[in-house]
């Protein structure tokens, strides 16, 4: 996923040069939001370069009881297929509005990728294994582009704005927060710095300690 | 009197000690008790503490295991996701009633609840407490105690993952009298849960009745005292609190409360049973106190009575033997000894009383008493009075001791015999014999008694003197007695019998003698005249002169009338008033001398000298002074010491004579012949004459014997330088013989009687020139 989308602005790198902005995307204690989504739309944005091509069959693979990777940007109307590399068994499902949706992955047996209709953001669970989280972004028409590991992304445009989601905005995962880029010196990695929740995945266990659990 | 004192004192003791002890374990009972009660309490109340939370704990771990496997549901996070109400609402009531829960709701991340199964939460509703929500975003969960509707209810909320958190789900079971039951038949303690918003409260209920429930506050660490419940109607219920839940708008507390009413019941029992015991005890003890005081009171009276008998002077009571206590036992011991001992004392003084301690004879007293009972019933008996002779000098010669162990030996002696006898004074001692003795028994008895008394120093033999009584002829009272019986030994004494019987005569003698004991030392007081000098001339033979004369006493007594000087000269000695009379001739003599000097007739007086006068010291010295003092030469007198005198203590005698010697004073044998002297010793005596006995005088004109003696006298006197006073010439006869022996001098009735000195001055110059001896 990654490599695509590095291709894909590195072909646009001639262009778009001089045209980059290079964003950092931390939380308020200074941690890097790997994983956040950027968007943005231009106003004089070209008819989408990206013209309907075939979509390609997006991966999100379940390796070691996680989903790979966490964060998967794909196209609206684009298939992702889930193709289990755990020996395990696992039942993915979403209850997200743009697609619910619940698969039983067994191990060796192929399960038809999922076509995403509806733009929105899609949260993945696994029934079996309640640890496992993973987020497929599906887009619109806007710009979209991934942060990496150190919350690095850096952008082929200088939009004013720009719209960041993360799964650790809010509780719902719905939120998207907008954020006007002022004053951005090219070369310069621009930070942006995010509020953030804790959820409640990681901290359940805690409360179960509690009870008795081992 | 005694068995009040003692059984109060007893039983005041007895009283007192039953009283303290039983009041100290009352009350030790009681702080044990509280102490106990108390911590029993606390005890009660930790366990009931432990076991309500435990109980909560375990409803909670229930609550939680089923909101966990609810919230792990598949259907049910679908249910939710989908918002399929309907569904959510059928799954809640499902678990609810698996588990028994009073409340089932789901609540959605704004915090509204989106399902729920009772009225107590409303769907729709604001879920009240922001705080538990934050805390279930945080930590996955949060469990707390919350009032619904008026209920209180232990509720947890759990997060619903699909995969993060898209809702959170809420169980809860309420906290109702069952509970509450259920938790006081564990901890048999009334259990009141309240809730208090701020300080206000909200919600409470309880086990106990409501009127109770509400006062139960007060009851809160109390203080309890089985004293303020039973007596002061203080409640009984003592609680203890402690909190559930501690935040401020929502503060959930636990009040545990015991009834003590059963503990101190327990409590009272013992306490009573003490009381019961110690009332019983005090009986007990009044009833075992009176005996005891008893037991001791009634030896003691008895004790009583028998020291007032012993008072009056019976000492023969016999003590009560039923004696059980050691101390009455050492008591009655001591009293029996203390008997014993009065009545030896008594015994010893009674007999000390009756008895002389040396001889053990009888003592005047007791002898007087019996007399007295013999004089009453007219009894005849016979009295023998003992008495040593020279029991003084004994004394004097051997010493106290001697003479008393001497003496005691008599006494020992003479109790052989029958009768009974008593010593009166010093050596004399009077026998009362049972039956009349006769002069030979008693001459036996005599012999006997005067049986030497011998030790390893000295040998006394003692010689007695026996003087009898006939009574009641000679005496039928005491103090006719007692006279008669002093008359009977003195002449005793005095005569050579030493036995003898008394007659009236040596009373009148006695009389006679003590009379003129009487009117000599009257007569010697110098207020009367009654006392003369008569002087006899001794013609001197040679000289044919008058040289010397002898003065001789003369006494008319006014009352005795003329005294012989035989008769009151041996009184005077026998009375010790010797050396006055002695003093009294010398002095005259003195005088006279003077008178005779003045008249011019030189004559030498001789005085007669006992042998008293010649062992007494100061006569020379008195008749010196006197010589001195009327200016007489010491050549007008000279003495004559009669023969038999000077036998009692001849080496003494012989110094004092020499001391008269050695003054330049003549000195004179008389009556030489009749004593017993040795002719040995006449060439120690310092004397210058002779006087021969007129016994041998008075016949000498016939008597051939007489004439012999004479002679040979005359010339043995003349061997030894002596000259010789013939005494007791008669008659001319016997003058002429004398003057053919060559005696000296020559005195008697044929030369002149003994005359007044005026008349002898008047014969001496009358006879100057008288021829005596027809040459």
């Amino acid at each position: 996923m990654i490599k695509l989308f590095s291709f894909v602005l590195l072909s646009m790198l001639p262009t778009a040069l001089f045209a980059d902005t290079m964003l950092v995307i931390k939380d308020t204690y200074g941690n890097p939001l790997a994983g956040a989504v950027v968007s943005y739309t231009l106003t004089n944005t070209l008819a989408p370069s990206e013209a309907p091509q075939k979509k390609r069959v997006a991966v999100m693979d379940q390796v070691d009881k996680q989903f790979k990777p966490r964060v998967l940007v794909i196209e609206q109307g684009q298939q992702v297929s889930f193709p289990n590399s755990d020996n395990i068994r696992h039942h993915v499902y979403s209850f997200s509005q743009p697609k619910p949706f619940e698969i039983k992955l067994y191990k060796g047996k192929n399960s038809q990728p999922v076509t995403f209709e509806k733009q929105g953001l899609v949260v993945l669970g696994c029934n079996i294994h309640d640890s496992m989280v993973g987020y497929i972004y599906v887009k619109g028409q806007q710009k979209t582009y991934l942060s990496d590991a150190d919350g690095k992304v850096t952008l082929h445009d200088k939009p004013e704005e720009v719209t960041i989601w993360h799964e650790s905005l809010s509780l719902s995962n719905s939120e998207r927060r907008t954020i006007k880029l002022t004053n951005i010196t090219p070369q310069t990695p621009y930070v942006i710095e995010l509020r953030t929740v804790t959820k409640s995945i990681n901290k359940k266990s805690s409360f179960k300690k509690r009870f008795g659990d081992k | 009197m005694v068995l009040k004192t003692l059984n109060f004192q007893i039983f005041k003791l007895t009283l007192g000690l039953l009283f303290f002890t039983s009041l100290g374990i009352l009350i030790s009972v009681w702080t044990n008790t509280n102490q106990h009660a108390e911590k029993q309490l606390e005890r009660d109340l930790f366990i009931a503490e432990n076991v309500f939370q435990q109980l909560l704990n375990s409803q909670e771990q229930q609550l939680f295991n089923s909101a966990d496997i609810l919230t792990s549901d598949f259907g049910f996070k679908q249910s939710i996701a989908t918002k399929d109400n309907a569904t959510i609402v059928s799954v809640l009531e499902n678990h609810g009633q698996r588990i028994g829960a009073d409340l089932m709701a789901v609540i959605s991340l704004d915090n509204f609840i989106i399902a729920s199964t009772t009225q107590a939460l409303l769907a729709g509703d604001f879920f009240p407490d922001q705080n538990m929500m934050n805390d279930v975003v945080n930590n996955g969960g949060a469990t707390s105690l919350m009032v619904f509707n008026g209920k209180l209810y232990q509720v947890i909320i759990i997060a619903v993952n699909a995969p993060s958190m898209i809702a959170s789900t809420l169980l809860g079971f309420e906290m109702d009298q069952a509970l509450l039951t259920q938790l006081k038949n564990i901890t048999q303690l009334e259990t009141t849960i309240s809730q208090y918003v701020g300080n206000e409260k909200q919600f409470s209920i309880s086990t106990l009745q409501l009127p109770l429930a509400d006062g139960v506050d007060k009851g809160i660490d109390k203080d309890i005292s089985w004293f303020g419940i039973y007596f002061l109607n203080d409640s009984p219920l003592v609680s203890r609190q402690f909190s559930l839940q501690e935040s401020a708008d929502n503060k959930v507390t636990v009040i545990l409360t015991e009834d003590m009413s059963a503990i101190f019941n327990d409590f009272f029992e013992l306490q009573a049973n003490i009381s019961l015991v110690a009332f019983l005890a005090l009986l007990l003890s009044l009833i075992s106190a009176y005996f005891l005081a008893n037991k001791l009171s009634q030896p003691l009276k008895s004790f009583a009575l028998l020291a007032s008998k012993v008072a009056l002077g019976q000492y023969q009571q016999k003590l009560d033997s039923r004696i059980e206590l050691k101390e009455i036992k050492k008591l009655s011991d001591a009293f029996e000894t203390m008997q014993q001992n009065i009545q030896a004392r008594e015994g010893k003084i009674i007999y000390q009383a009756n008895h002389d301690l040396l001889t053990d004879l009888k003592n005047r007293r007791y002898i007087e008493q019996g007399l007295k009972q013999k004089f009453v019933k007219q009894e005849h008996f016979q009295a023998i009075g003992i008495s040593v002779l020279g029991f003084r000098d004994i004394n004097d010669v051997f010493g106290y001791q001697n003479g008393d162990q001497c003496l005691k030996k008599i006494a020992t002696a003479l109790t052989i015999n029958d009768g009974v006898s008593a010593r009166l004074s010093g050596g004399e001692m009077l026998w009362l014999p049972e039956s009349t003795k006769s002069i030979e028994e008693l001459i036996l008895i005599k012999k006997f008694l005067e049986a030497p008394y011998i030790t390893d120093e000295i040998t006394i033999k003692p010689k007695l003197v026996f003087g009898l009584l006939n009574c009641p002829d000679d005496g039928d009272e005491l103090a006719l007695f007692f006279k008669r019986l002093n008359i009977v030994m003195d002449e005793a004494k005095l005569s050579d019998d030493n036995i003898l019987t008394f007659k009236p005569s040596y009373e009148e003698k006695y009389t006679r003698r003590l009379t003129i004991v009487t009117e000599l030392k009257r007569a010697l007081s110098k207020e009367v005249n009654e006392f003369s000098l008569f002087y006899q001339p001794k013609l001197s033979l040679s000289e044919n002169s008058v040289t010397n004369v002898e003065a001789l006493i003369r006494w008319h007594s006014a009352v005795l009338g003329f005294v012989s000087p035989e008769e009151f000269i041996t009184v005077a000695e026998q009375a010790g008033i010797i050396n006055q009379v002695t003093d009294w001739v010398v002095e005259r003599a003195v005088i006279d001398a003077k008178t005779m000097l003045a008249n011019n007739v030189n004559v030498c007086i001789a005085i007669n000298l006992s042998a008293h006068d010649i062992l007494n010291e100061k006569l020379l010295a008195n008749i010196l002074a006197l010589l001195q003092e009327h200016n007489v030469p010491k050549t007008a007198l000279s003495f004559e010491i009669t023969e038999s005198d000077l036998v009692s203590d001849p080496d003494k005698a012989i110094a004092e004579m020499q001391k008269y010697r050695d003054q330049g004073f003549a000195l004179a044998i008389d009556d030489f012949g009749t004593g017993y002297s040795s002719l040995e010793y006449l060439k120690n005596l310092p004397v210058s004459a002779l006087k021969i006995d007129k016994s041998f005088v008075l016949q000498l004109a016939n008597e051939k014997s007489d004439q012999h003696i004479v002679q040979t006298v005359i010339k043995l006197a003349h061997q030894f330088k002596l000259s010789i006073i013939a005494e007791g010439i008669e008659d001319q006869t016997s003058l002429e013989l004398l003057q053919k022996w060559h005696c000296e001098y020559a005195q008697g009735y044929h030369i002149s009687r003994p005359i007044p000195l005026a008349d002898f001055i008047t014969w001496h110059q009358s006879h100057q020139k008288h021829e005596w001896i027809a040459l």
